[in-house]
């Protein structure tokens, strides 16, 4: 009789315990991280498409300087908004790196537009192919790691 | 129900949950094989063109390198929700069966 009490109690213990031990490990899955990921992609995307529509000397940086920051500043808002959401390491990792790519193609952009033996077509074709190519590579994966955590 | 088999189904459900997530995950880890694939001919063809001068070509490399780990980034959250899911499904599991009643091996 004490053992089946003592089992009895061990199990109330038990049904206590697990009530508050859900794992929690990812963040929860943040729709409105999906949309702004996905609302980035469309800005470089189409930044891409005008780029390569452009005549190869109309492709200066000039031309283009003031579609950098718009997109620089969506990064950084969608990077804030990962860095306040708990157990977000990967996707605040991954932004940052979009966000530092990002600023990497400008600054390059930038620089061969000033260059004597490039400002007939300082952004060539091969290399917005190539660029985009990598754009893809970055929100894939971020899109890949918000829609795992649904 | 006996105690053994609330473990087997605990175990059940976990396995359940780990094995709906692979197959995403496994396609996922195809696609970005592929993807760097043709990034790599792409890069050769701006190379080629002499569109990228020593400096960009190493930053074209870094941007390489930060792709690998953003992709294994991605991965990293699909291992966790799985093993997060799993050890849910196998709490929630017998906690269930505590709430109903089993017997104890004792």
């Amino acid at each position: 009789m004490t053992r089946r009490l003592r089992a009895a109690g061990a199990l109330l213990s038990l049904v206590i315990l697990l009530q508050g031990c859900a794992v929690h490990l990812v963040a929860d899955y943040d729709q409105q991280s999906e949309d702004r990921l996905i609302t980035s992609y469309e800005k470089i995307c189409r930044f891409y498409d005008d780029l390569s529509s452009a005549t190869p000397e109309a492709r200066a940086y000039e031309g283009f300087r003031e579609r950098y920051p718009e997109i620089d500043t969506d990064l950084r808002v969608l990077l804030l908004r990962q860095k306040v959401r708990a157990k977000n390491d990967e996707s605040v990792q991954i932004t940052a790196k979009i966000l530092e790519a990002w600023e990497v193609t400008r600054d390059r952009h930038a620089r061969y537009s000033i260059d004597p033996d490039r400002a007939n077509d300082p952004y060539p074709e091969s290399l917005i192919r190539f660029d985009r190519a990598q754009f893809d590579a970055h929100f894939q994966a971020a899109v890949a790691a918000e829609r795992a955590k649904k | 129900m006996e105690w053994k088999e609330v473990w087997a189904e605990a175990i059940g459900a976990a396995e359940r949950d780990v094995s709906a997530h692979v197959p995403d995950a496994v396609r996922f880890v195809k696609g970005i094989a592929a993807a760097r694939e043709s990034r790599l001919l792409l890069l050769l063809e701006a190379m080629a063109d002499g569109a990228l001068d020593q400096e960009a070509i190493e930053e074209e490399l870094n941007e390489e390198r930060a792709i690998l780990e953003s992709e294994f980034l991605a991965v990293r959250v699909m291992a966790k929700k799985a093993a997060q899911d799993a050890a849910n499904a196998l709490i929630g599991t017998i906690q269930k069966a505590l709430v109903a009643g089993i017997s104890l091996p004792v």
